[in-house]
């Protein structure tokens, strides 16, 4: 355990460094929510009723603040590490360490998460609140919580396995930029998933993609009763099992394939 | 006259060698290009989505707002092949020492780094928004004619996002790591996703006059579509020669302040 508290304490560190860089998260983020603030307003004005897609203009504010908020606590940037790691041959240092190499990977990300909830993310929340009057369901903050928590090792996981596959191609940013758009699209960062069509709002369910995003804010937003609270988190523990055995898997593959080219 | 030529022969050169570069990784290059092409196609998806649910914007159609957002596309991805690499070519050569060399050249320091700084990878962007803005105008009417200022009008978009780079750079000089000014630029670049119409009157204003963001989006979708008048999109175009201006004095500031690494 104290290998992780040690581990976990020097990308804390290491990540205060850049204090500066990441306070510059919360000079950025607003600009980003004053644009979506006017465009939003703007649609409601030439919109006869005040609800679209199912949500009124303070959610659909509090939607897109929780957008920021979920990305900077589920960021991860396992995917440049094992790109970088296996294309320098950095990874047999790493191979060489007492714990895996992914274990080791996601205690420094929950390092790096650790300080940004208290440099980017309480700000963005604070500022949205007295600015842009954002709402919270107080008795679902605990879900929001674990959900969120779920969200950001689902995340991980399943950008190391698009990752993974930097051992077999020379460049791979261009499939971890292609999954970034389309799993960022799926997972309702972009849009309310109450915006898609019927079809794909069912679908989702059963999908991985949702639970990055859509399901954490709504947990915040109270948009889960009952059962379904537990069955939400229950799906997102599923997927996280899964995308876990799958990494798990390509890994084990991966690393032959590295022996096999002698580095 | 001959320098001039020169130049052009050093910029074949670096282009040429920026597609050698790319071709080393063909399948890798082929891959990134697929994924920015299909990445930028999420954009219409998406205004689709929220046409479906609401009107839209004020004063424009679905079709309109597409052909303004592939219009967008066209003058980033321009940036993106012609200028945006010389952010990272001022960092690494000021950062290297390597800077002096490209002071010793007979041509232009700003020009010569904007040369080296060709990046094949805006092409995917670039053909993106063609067919999009294409698809768009298959199901719009527009005067032919208007296409030559339309063109013009993305021209001068891209020199006003290449303003910006410039002057990032130019800060680059005075602080070696700024990296997130490049984060700076696409928020400001992010005022020019929509329509004018969204914002205030003051903003409006700001955004034709002050940083001419919608040059890169509005004035030439505007143009084409008759929303905006030829006189108004020519007194719109002083501020970006304005701009330009500005940061080509914002360069030769920082030449000024340039003292190399010593090495």
């Amino acid at each position: 355990m104290s290998k992780f508290r040690g581990m976990f304490k020097t990308a804390a560190k290491e990540n205060l460094a850049y204090k500066f860089d990441m306070m510059l998260t919360v000079i950025l983020a607003p600009i980003s929510i004053i644009i979506f603030y006017f465009l939003w307003k703007a649609i409601f004005l030439n919109n006869a009723t005040g609800i679209i897609g199912g949500l009124t203009f303070e959610q659909i504010i509090t939607y897109y603040v929780l957008t920021w908020l979920i990305a900077i606590l589920t960021w991860t940037d396992i995917g440049d590490i094992i790109s970088y790691d296996v294309k320098n041959g950095n990874i047999t240092k790493n191979l060489i360490l007492p714990i895996s190499y992914l274990t080791h990977c996601f205690v420094y990300n929950l390092g790096s998460r650790f300080i940004s909830l208290f440099v980017e993310a309480a700000p963005i929340v604070i500022l949205s609140f007295i600015f842009f009057n954002i709402q919270i369901e107080l008795a679902s903050l605990p879900f929001f919580i674990l959900s969120t928590i779920l969200a950001l090792l689902l995340n991980f996981l399943m950008t190391a396995v698009f990752a993974l596959s930097a051992f077999w191609m020379t460049n791979n940013r261009g499939i971890l930029k292609l999954k970034r758009v389309f799993v960022h699209f799926l997972s309702g960062a972009v849009l309310p998933l109450s915006f898609f069509p019927l079809a794909y709002q069912k679908i989702s369910f059963y999908l991985p993609f949702q639970y990055l995003e859509y399901t954490p804010i709504g947990f915040w937003l109270g948009l889960y009763e009952g059962n379904q609270t537990f069955i939400m988190l229950g799906m997102q523990v599923v997927w996280v099992i899964i995308f876990y055995i799958l990494c798990l898997l390509i890994w084990r593959r991966a690393i032959t394939k590295a022996v096999s080219v002698g580095i | 006259m001959t320098s001039l030529k020169q130049f052009f022969r050093v910029c074949r050169t670096n282009i040429a060698l920026a597609f050698e570069d790319e071709m080393a990784y063909k399948a890798a290059f082929f891959i990134q290009t697929l994924s920015l092409f299909l990445g930028d196609l999420v954009v219409p998806i998406v205004s689709t989505l929220i046409y479906s649910v609401s009107a839209g914007i004020p004063g424009w159609s679905l079709y309109e707002f597409i052909l303004f957002q592939g219009t967008l596309i066209i003058v980033i991805g321009l940036w993106h092949m012609f200028f945006a690499g010389l952010l990272g070519e001022t960092i690494n050569s000021v950062k290297e020492g390597t800077f002096d060399k490209v002071l010793l050249k007979p041509f232009s320091s700003l020009a010569y780094v904007t040369s080296r700084g060709f990046d094949l990878d805006g092409i995917g962007e670039f053909l993106s928004g063609i067919a999009i803005v294409v698809f768009a105008m298959f199901k719009l009417k527009f005067a032919l004619i208007l296409l030559i200022p339309y063109v013009i009008a993305i021209l001068l978009g891209a020199l006003f996002e290449f303003s910006l780079t410039v002057i990032a750079s130019s800060f680059a000089f005075i602080f070696v790591k700024t990296w997130r000014l490049y984060e700076f630029i696409s928020a400001l670049e992010r005022f020019g996703r929509y329509p004018l119409i969204i914002y205030s009157e003051g903003l409006r204003f700001i955004l034709t006059f002050g940083v001419p963001v919608a040059m890169a989006s509005y004035y030439p979708a505007s143009l084409l579509l008759g929303k905006e008048s030829l006189s108004m999109a020519l007194i719109a175009a002083i501020p970006v020669l304005v701009f330009f201006g500005i940061a080509l004095l914002c360069w030769r500031y920082a030449m000024t302040k340039y003292s190399s690494a010593g090495g």
